[in-house]
This record gives structure tokens, C-alpha cells and sequence, in this order.
């Protein structure tokens, strides 16, 4: 194992310098440069505008900005924004990071439970109603123009029904009177969801250890009801729950329009490896001993054909920190993928290089931990 | 959950009882530093929230844009010192900062004397190149707490009264420190673009509250706001009169404050607070205006014709639509055959019916322009260039004769001569022979794709078409807007013929920027390659008046000589169409040029209406 993760990660430092190499120079060779809008500006006469020039480092030759881009990365500098000079691109990186990752992350999670459940169901009745219904619906919206889809949403939830909010993440007439911001919201919640994830994990290895289901459930569940009761009442005491429920108030929207969008994806991975497995011979055999329907299909079949299901996860996950331009666009929910078009717009390529390598950075890893999950998950699989 | 219903409570009283706006952003600010601003980080969204923070010695009026004191209680006294030009400006002795500190000479020299050294020495640059001009402004002196001299090499209003004495004035208790602290860094300037100015003490009407990055930025009225109750009337003798019953400052210009009356403004502010909330697309804005979120849409480039027709018909939202100060162009390589030549040039410009394009071909979605000073312009616009265009008032069948003409004058003939009767093109033009027996070969139109602007890549079509029918081989070339901007600037001036757009200032000098044989330079504005002695001469002495009749005298002179010449085809604008909720807020007028956000939504007069 140890032979198979570092033989895998000289390979991905090595793709790494890579794809660096080809997104730098992709973006060199973009028509035109941040310093052409100030043409439109008669003011600016050529000699400020080589001045500026100089100030970008845009009076270098390429290859030696080039050099100097691999130089600033090796010590993990992505160097400064033009459209936001002299701010740095990690730190504008890690301003927007926190809005995508709650968001994204949140609407990757949904998705796949909701495709993992109807999938494992639609398999398991295969040819019925809830199969063709499922499959239809999921298809639908997995082929709808993701604008539309939410702009419709917008229309219908926030427009004709009034009872979501229509646009922003936050509402300024509750943040307004304060002196907080909504990046600390923002990481107090990551910091919860974290704190969640772990309980839940530690009580999961817990209720393996108890025989009985009703043990097992009773574990799983306190734990997730006592975390969440304990999360709520510390937003309370502290007075940031009002601001924590604007956020999720806000991100309810979006993440129905991704949800809608995207569990069709999860939901046919998943149906079609339960239709594999529930041919197997210990599904068979299991069906065979009596044991109730719902315990074959979620103990002996789900299981093993949940292995594609959580790969796809992990990797869908890397990706997510890349946000998405359109629902960041249509919800203005300003984070990384808005940042992609923003500086793509203003030909501000070091922010433009850095979010795809800091994007990059993160796939190499998901499938990374793709690779180690499979060994884990699957006993047959070894390196 | 008592300090959570306090809370609920607190908010919804807040909402409730404040005169608050709130105002629609497409973009978020860059940066609330005004060196950043104003040097490399300049956007209208910023400009917007910067616009109410900052003031000059002197300003725009409201309305009608005259030249009018604002930190300044009189117009400057120009006198000759030497070799110098010196500006003796008085300060009004009423002003403060936001930090309760009185305003003086001192703010105002130190700002003009750091802003040249920062230019000089360090190579600042962006818009505070266009105000401090090194080649004119020579230092700023301390006559008295009230009174201020400003040397320079030349008598000038483009370079003296709107530019130098326009720069926004900082504090010098606030920022010499600061600045002082920077030039000891390896990199003065982005020391100086870092630094957080939200404790900054400033002189405009509103100040920061809060800026929540990404969602909202917050500012209030300041409320020792020394303009407040100011009155500002125009009379409509051109006069003008600002008195302000508080402190006792009285100012007349222009003529005698007498007569009828065009418009009185009292300044506020009105309101308490104004919220810009940043939405990142169109729609959400629109959908937050018809839902009351917002009462007013900033948006530089106007709204479009769908979102027009879906907001004519809802209730309590108003449209307004004026012009703006730019245009769209086309402009001829006059370095190259045949675009050198002026019957040429005059021949395309003949063809292109403006009139028929803007309201036939575009749906009455732009208006057509004729000079390169805009018609929305209106002091410094000179309506005879209409009259002087090639072809003007000319019908179809008329246009392509005369452009025929205009050519055979020159020399040119054809393989196959084009032949009009009437309005009917009997027989299309083939092969064009210029004057001096070399063949026309096929004339390049650069022109932005639909993407980017489907009018001008439209207007290029039908010119292509026009010129085609007539012999001259015009290929319109629809590409990305950057590798125009390639070509004309960087290559450098590789084309024939190129259609851009521009949007200006309010004094006319980008004129000689244009023109100006010594701007023909690689990577300079005088793309075209223009040169005219004579012009030459008149736009040096239009850079040198120092008296506003006599510019716009010498300002209609060029605009007819290059409407004569041609080195550009200025062709149409777009109006600029806004919209607001009228039963949230009032403005006090509707009509002014580039639209109401072009004056940052006037936050001083604009008032919230009772819910």
C-alpha cells in the first residue's frame, strides 16, 4: 500500500507541473491583456500605460514570467491579481472558498443521497412505477438547461410563493446592525458540519460494535439528534443563530436547483450497479434464508453496489471546489466559479491560473483518496 | 431565545423606521482605497460607492455639468508668474472632514504636490495621470489657511481648471504619514494600494457602515454634511447661483441670477443610508426590482430592449431613458491606401445612412451620432457636423451617386462602372482602380462579432454590402473584441478599418488626444494616423484657452474639420435606459446625460418616499 500512495503521488506532482505548465500557457496565449481596458480610457496615455505595465510584471517576456510563475510556486505563492491589484490570489482564494464549499459541498451531499436512495430502489423494482418515475424525472431535469431551472425556481419559490429568499446569500436588512461577518458564519458553520461528520463517524464505528439493530440505530441516531440539538442551542446562546438560518435560509434554493439538476447522475450509477449485484448468487442466497426484503436489499445488495457510487463521490468532491459559474451567476452567490468568470472577463490570468490549479490541486487529491477508499471498501482490492 | 427575539425585534425595527435605499449593484467594488481607485483598479462600480465619498476644489454642477467651486468658493484667478501659469484658488472656510477637522489649504497642496511626486518618482498611474499632468503642473503653494496657488507651465483648462484642480483632496493629517511610511518599502505604490482606509477621514456626503464582501456595502449620511441645505439653481440664461443659508456661502457665475429659472436643488441628504446590494446577474436585479427589494438598478450599459418590455408594464416602476457622452466609431488607417485619401473616406461615409441603420435596421435601439464630440454633449456639442456629413439628407439611389462622384473626383475608376437610377443599383461596381492605377484591393472592416455588440457587427454587415454594391471591395472581419484591440494597438496599426466605441469625459479634450499629429505614436490614440498642421495648431491652442468661450469657440472648429476630414466615421450611440421603484424613492430630475447613475444615483437629493 505504502509502495502503491507514493509511487501515486510522484505521479501527481508530476501531473501537477503539468497541467501548471498547460493552463499557464493556455492563458498566455489568450488575444489581448488586463492592460488593454485601460485603452478605452483616453486619459491614459502609453506611457502610464507601460508604467502599469511594468507594475503587473506585463513588460517581461513571456517565458520569463513563466519561470518566475513555477519559482512562486514551488513556495506555494499564486502569485497577485491584476483586477484586484495588489491583493494576493490565495488570499482572494480563501475570501470566496468558504461561501463554495458550504454550498457545494452541501448540494454534492444531497444529491447523492437522494440518487443513492432512489437508485437502490428503482433497481430493486425494476420495470415499476417508482423505477420509471425515478429514472423519467431524473432525466429530465438532468437534461434541462441549468439557467432555466433556475430561473424557474427563483419565479416559483421566491416570486409566486414568497416563501424563499430570491437572490444574494444573506439578507443585508439582518446583517446591517452588526459588526460580523459572514465569512465567520460561514467557517463557524463549516467548523459545525465537521464536528458532525466526526460524531457521526465515531458513532458508526461504535454501532458496529453492538449486535442488535435496534442498538445499532439507537447509537447512530442519539448521536445525530444530540450533536444537532447541541449545535443549535451554541448558535443560540451566542447570538449567531439568526445569521447561521439567513445563511441556510439563502442556500435552500440553490441547493434544491443543483439537487433537481444532478441526482440523476448518482441515481442511475447506483440502479444499474444494484442491477448487477442483485443477480449475484448471495443475493440469491440471502433472498434464499427468508431474511425480510428490505434487509437483502440494503445490507447484501446496496453495499457492495455502493463502491462506484462513493468513488464517484470523492471525486465529484475535488470538483465542487471549483464552484459553478452559472449557479453562482444565478443565485449570486459570489464564490470560486464566479471568481473563474470574473477574471477570465478581465484577462486577469494569474487569478484565472491560480483557481485552476488550486482547482487541480484538489482532483489529484480526490482521486487520490479515491484510489485508498477502494482498497478500503472493497477487501478484493489490492495494491 | 429572549436575546434571539431582542434581536428579530432590533432588525425589524431598524427596517422599519430608517430612510434607508436600497440600490442594485451588477458588480462588487474593488477596493474603498482611493489611490487604488484612481491608479490601476478603476471600475464604475467602484466609482459609484467612491463618487459620494470624495470632493474636488471645483465639480460638475447637476444638470447641465457646469464648471461650478465646491471646495473652492470662487472660480480660480489666473495670472503669469514668470514663465509660469499660476491659479490662485480661495477655499471656503466652512468645511470640514468627516473627522470634525477644518478643511485648508494645506489638505488641498499637500494632495496635488504627493499626487505629482507619486507620478513622477514612482510611476503612479491610472486616472491620476489624466488630473495631474507632470508636462503642466508644476507645485502647489500655501497662501493662507483659505487661499491656494497651483503653478503651472501653461495656461490650460483641460490640464488646469478640469484636471488638476478637480483631483479629489485628501486628507494631509491622515495621509502623509501613511504615505511617508510607504516610501520607505521596497514597493511604495502597492504599499500604498494595500492600506485599509475605512478610518479614513473624508469630505463627501456619505460614509462607509459596513461592506459584507460579496453581498451588500452600506453607507450613511453624514450629519454635519456641510453642504446640507444648500441651494443650487440654474437659470435659464445659463447662470448659475449657489447659496447656502447655514454658513452664509454665496456664488454667482455665468451671467446674472436672474430671469426664469431651469431647475433649484436643495441638497440633503434625504436619506439616512444607502444599501448597494450586489446582484451577479441581470435578471436577479430586475426580479429584486419588481419585487421592492430595490428601488434603483446600476447598470453602466443600460437595460436591454426584453428587460424594457418586461418592466414597461409593472406597477410603480419607472422607465427613463437619455443619452449618453460616448460613441461608436469607424476609423480609417490613413497611413494606407486608399483610406488616405479623403474622397475615399468621404465616399464610405456617404454610403452609410446613419438614420436609416439606427432606426430601421436597429428598431430605434441606438441613435445616430456625426460628430466626435456626442450630441448629448450639449455645451460642447457643435450641431453642424450633422450638416457637413457626407450625404446628409440625401436619399438611397442620392447617397451611392454622390458617393460615385466623390470617387471619380478623386480619380478612381472601375473595371465595371456602378450605375444608379433612382434608388435601383442598375448595375453593381467591379473592380476598383485607384487615382494612380493601382487596383483597390480588398479593404479589411474590423469589427466586434455579435457576441460582443450585435449592432456594430450589423452596421459593419451592411456598410460591407453598401460599399460592395458600388465597387469597393469592403470585407467586414467580425472578431473578438481583443484581437482588434491586437491589431490597432500592439501589432501596431495593422488594419485598414476598425469600428470601436469610446465613452467620454465632459470637457472635450479627448479631441486632441485623438487627433493630434504627436499623439500618432505606436500604442498612442491617434490610431487613424491623422495629420493636419492646421488642426495641429487650433487643438494646441484649444489645451491652452483658459477661457470656456473661447474653447468651445476652437472646440466647434475641430469637430467641423474632422467632420470634413474623416479620420473617423463616428456612427450611433445607444441610449441608456434605467428604471426605479416610484413609490420608493423620489429623484429630483430624470433627464441628465449618461442616465442617473452617471451622478451616483445624486445620494444628496435624492429622497425616500414614506411606506
Amino acid at each position: 500500500m505504502l509502495k502503491f500512495l507514493s509511487k501515486r503521488i510522484v505521479q501527481i506532482v508530476i501531473l501537477l507541473f503539468i497541467y501548471v505548465t498547460i493552463v499557464y500557457w493556455l492563458m498566455e496565449a489568450m488575444p489581448g491583456s488586463f492592460t488593454d481596458k485601460y485603452l478605452m480610457n483616453p486619459k491614459i496615455t502609453p506611457e502610464i500605460r507601460q508604467n502599469l505595465e511594468k507594475q503587473f510584471g506585463l513588460d517581461k517576456p513571456a517565458f520569463t514570467r513563466y519561470l518566475y510563475y513555477m519559482k512562486n510556486f514551488l513556495k506555494l505563492d499564486l502569485g497577485i491579481s491584476f483586477s484586484h491589484f495588489p491583493k494576493k490570489v490565495s488570499s482572494l482564494i480563501f475570501e470566496r472558498l468558504p461561501r463554495t464549499v458550504f454550498l457545494f459541498v452541501t448540494a454534492t451531499l444531497v444529491s447523492y443521497i437522494l440518487g443513492y436512495n432512489l437508485g437502490k430502489r428503482a433497481a430493486w423494482r425494476r420495470g415499476k412505477i417508482l423505477d420509471k418515475t425515478a429514472t423519467f424525472v431524473g432525466i429530465v431535469f438532468w437534461t434541462i438547461f441549468l439557467p432555466l431551472l433556475a430561473i424557474f425556481n427563483i419565479w416559483l419559490f421566491g416570486v409566486i410563493l414568497k416563501i424563499l429568499p430570491l437572490n444574494q446569500f444573506i439578507n443585508p436588512n439582518v446583517w446591517r446592525g452588526t459588526d460580523l461577518s459572514a465569512q465567520n458564519v460561514f467557517l463557524n458553520l463549516l467548523l459545525n458540519a465537521f464536528i458532525f461528520l466526526v460524531v457521526m463517524m465515531i458513532s458508526l464505528i461504535f454501532a458496529q460494535r453492538v449486535k442488535t439493530v435496534a442498538a445499532k440505530r439507537t447509537i447512530v441516531l442519539s448521536s445525530a439528534v444530540v450533536t444537532l440539538t447541541v449545535s443549535i442551542i451554541l448558535w443560540t446562546s451566542t447570538g449567531l443563530g439568526i445569521y447561521a438560518l439567513d445563511i441556510i435560509l439563502h442556500m435552500v434554493l440553490p441547493v434544491l436547483t443543483l439537487t433537481l439538476y444532478s441526482f440523476a447522475g448518482s441515481m442511475l450509477v447506483m440502479r444499474d450497479t444494484m442491477l448487477e449485484v442483485v443477480r449475484e448468487d448471495y443475493v440469491v442466497t440471502a433472498k434464499a434464508k427468508g431474511l425480510p426484503d428490505r434487509v437483502v436489499r440494503d445490507k447484501h445488495a446496496a453495499r457492495n453496489a455502493l463502491l462506484p457510487l462513493i468513488t464517484n463521490f470523492v471525486i465529484s468532491l475535488g470538483f465542487t471546489l471549483g464552484g459553478g459559474i452559472i449557479t453562482e451567476t444565478m443565485f449570486s452567490w459570489p464564490g470560486l466559479g464566479r471568481a473563474y468568470l470574473e477574471a477570465l472577463n478581465s484577462q486577469d490570468t494569474p487569478l484565472l491560473i491560480g483557481l485552476l490549479v488550486f482547482t487541480g490541486i484538489f482532483v489529484l487529491l480526490a482521486h487520490l483518496i479515491a484510489d485508498v477508499l477502494y482498497a478500503f471498501l472493497d477487501p478484493r482490492i489490492r495494491y | 431565545m429572549k436575546k434571539f427575539l431582542v434581536l428579530i425585534l432590533f432588525v425589524a425595527s431598524v427596517v422599519a423606521f430608517s430612510q434607508t435605499v436600497n440600490w442594485a449593484f451588477l458588480e462588487e467594488p474593488i477596493s474603498l482605497n482611493i489611490w487604488d481607485y484612481l491608479g490601476p483598479n478603476s471600475t464604475v462600480w467602484t466609482g459609484y460607492i467612491m463618487g459620494p465619498r470624495t470632493a474636488g476644489l471645483y465639480a460638475y454642477g447637476d444638470v447641465r455639468f457646469d464648471y461650478i467651486p465646491n471646495l473652492a468658493s470662487d472660480l480660480p484667478e489666473i495670472t503669469q508668474e514668470g514663465d509660469l501659469w499660476v491659479y490662485t484658488v480661495p477655499l471656503r472656510n466652512d468645511i470640514t472632514w468627516s473627522d470634525g477637522t477644518k478643511f485648508t489649504a494645506e489638505d488641498a497642496a499637500w494632495t496635488l504636490n504627493t499626487v505629482l511626486q507619486l507620478i513622477v518618482d514612482y510611476g503612479l498611474g491610472g486616472n491620476w495621470a489624466g488630473y495631474v499632468d507632470p508636462d503642466y503642473f508644476v507645485k502647489a503653494e500655501v497662501v493662507d489657511d483659505y487661499t491656494l496657488k497651483c503653478y503651472f507651465t501653461a495656461a490650460s483648462l483641460a490640464k488646469a481648471n478640469f484636471g488638476a484642480l478637480m483631483v479629489p483632496i485628501l486628507q494631509k493629517k491622515y495621509w502623509a504619514p501613511k504615505i511617508e511610511e510607504a516610501l520607505k518599502t521596497g514597493n511604495p505604490l502597492q504599499t500604498i494600494y494595500n492600506y485599509d482606509t475605512s478610518d479614513e477621514p473624508l469630505l463627501g456626503s456619505f460614509l462607509l457602515k459596513k461592506w459584507e464582501k460579496g453581498a451588500f456595502i452600506e453607507t450613511y449620511a453624514r450629519p454635519d454634511y456641510y453642504d446640507r441645505d444648500q441651494v443650487l439653481t440654474l437659470y435659464k440664461n445659463g447662470a448659475v447661483e449657489i447659496t447656502n443659508p447655514n454658513t452664509g456661502e454665496k456664488w454667482v457665475g455665468y451671467g446674472e441670477a436672474t430671469g426664469e429659472k431651469e431647475i433649484e436643488l436643495t441638497t440633503g441628504p434625504y436619506i439616512e443610508n444607502i444599501i448597494y446590494r450586489i446582484y451577479l446577474n441581470r435578471t436577479a436585479a430586475i426580479t429584486a426590482l419588481i419585487n421592492g427589494d430595490v428601488s434603483f438598478i446600476f447598470n453602466s450599459l443600460g437595460l436591454q430592449k426584453g428587460e424594457i418590455d418586461q418592466l414597461k408594464n409593472v406597477a410603480n416602476v419607472k422607465l427613463i431613458s437619455n443619452s449618453v457622452n460616448g460613441f461608436r466609431y469607424m476609423c480609417f488607417n490613413m497611413r494606407r491606401f486608399p483610406m488616405n485619401l479623403k474622397e475615399f473616406r468621404q465616399a464610405i461615409a456617404a454610403l452609410v445612412d446613419r438614420e436609416f441603420l439606427t432606426g430601421r435596421v436597429l428598431g430605434g435601439q441606438a441613435f445616430p451620432q456625426y460628430g466626435v464630440v456626442p450630441s448629448g454633449n450639449v455645451f460642447w456639442y457643435n450641431p453642424n457636423v450633422e450638416k457637413i456629413a457626407p450625404g446628409a439628407g440625401m436619399s438611397y439611389g442620392e447617397r451611392r451617386q454622390f458617393a460615385i462622384d466623390l470617387l471619380k473626383k478623386a480619380g478612381f475608376r472601375w473595371v465595371v462602372e456602378p450605375k444608379i437610377e433612382g434608388d435601383a443599383i442598375v448595375r453593381k461596381g467591379r473592380g476598383l482602380i485607384g487615382p494612380d492605377g493601382q487596383r483597390v484591393e480588398e479593404v479589411e472592416l474590423l469589427a466586434p462579432g455579435p457576441g460582443y455588440d450585435p449592432m456594430r457587427a450589423t452596421m459593419a454587415l451592411y456598410i460591407e454590402r453598401w460599399a460592395n454594391e458600388i465597387g469597393i471591395p469592403v470585407k467586414a472581419n467580425l472578431v473578438d473584441f481583443n484581437y482588434i484591440v491586437d491589431r490597432i494597438w500592439n501589432e501596431p496599426f495593422n488594419f485598414d478599418m476598425y469600428m470601436l466605441g469610446w465613452s467620454l469625459g465632459y470637457y472635450p479634450d479627448h479631441v486632441s488626444d485623438f487627433f493630434h499629429s504627436k499623439r500618432a505614436g505606436v500604442g498612442d490614440w491617434n490610431a487613424a494616423g491623422y495629420q493636419n498642421p492646421e488642426f495641429d495648431k487650433l487643438a494646441d491652442e484649444f489645451l491652452a484657452a483658459s477661457n470656456i468661450e473661447e474653447a468651445r469657440k476652437l472646440s466647434f472648429k475641430l469637430q467641423e474639420m474632422l467632420a470634413e476630414d474623416l479620420p473617423y466615421l463616428v456612427l450611433f450611440d445607444t441610449p441608456v435606459t434605467e428604471a426605479y421603484r416610484t413609490d420608493q424613492i423620489e429623484f429630483p430630475y430624470e433627464k441628465t446625460l449618461s442616465g442617473l447613475q452617471y451622478v451616483d444615483g445624486v445620494p444628496t437629493l435624492v429622497k425616500a418616499l414614506a411606506k
